[in-house]
């Protein structure tokens, strides 16, 4: 399978954050960033782990952040961004002095597994 | 030795962020990127970063980066916060 680049995951990405009626951030570098990041751990580890998160390399102790992690929605309700800062709403596009830094939402016991 | 400690994982931009604000201004310090270490250290260090976040006021769930120096704890990118620190 060829790996898909990080302007193609870019591309998928910008339309599925718009079917759920949020957005990327629209800092593209910051952006690329994080999916070059998700990119370097699905090579390490085979499934796509949120870069901001130590990733265990067990695929089953991580599906709660594997991107789009299960804390996203709450986390763009809730502060606009998701923790790592690739989904949020158009208002916080649209607002830099708005932002606020996420807190981790994941227990801490999930690291331990 | 270096007066402040960073927590951060290699793939993560918030860390990268974190880093080259330090750098910008000057400030003398040591990061580890966790991810890359050996598991059996990762545990250790994960250990460490748990007691870090447990003393923050108020206490904070564990992340990356976290900066330490001396007494003062930063969880999180946060830009104010860490000029403050410098």
């Amino acid at each position: 399978m060829v790996p898909v680049t990080p302007e193609k995951l870019f591309e998928i990405l910008t339309k599925y954050a718009h079917s759920k009626g949020q957005e990327l951030n629209n800092d593209r570098e910051h952006t690329m960033s994080i999916i070059r990041g998700i990119l370097e751990n699905e090579k390490r580890n085979g499934y796509r782990g949120c870069p901001c998160r130590l990733n265990s390399g067990d695929r089953e102790k991580d599906k709660d952040i594997i991107c789009p992690c299960v804390y996203k929605d709450k986390d763009v309700e809730e502060y606009g961004s998701c923790y790592c800062g690739l989904y949020v709403s158009h208002e916080w596009n649209q607002n830099p002095d708005k932002r606020v830094t996420v807190p981790e939402r994941r227990p801490f016991d999930k690291l331990f597994g | 030795m270096a007066d402040i400690r960073v927590y951060a994982l290699s793939t993560c931009p918030y860390c990268k962020k974190a880093k080259a604000l330090l750098k910008e201004l000057g400030a003398n310090f040591e990061a580890i990127d966790v991810d890359l270490l050996p598991k059996d250290e990762q545990n250790k260090i994960l250990e460490t970063v748990k007691k870090l976040a447990d003393r923050c006021n108020p206490k904070v769930n564990p992340g990356f980066p976290t900066i330490v120096k001396g007494e003062t704890i930063i969880v999180g990118f946060n830009e104010t916060k860490i000029k403050e620190l410098v």
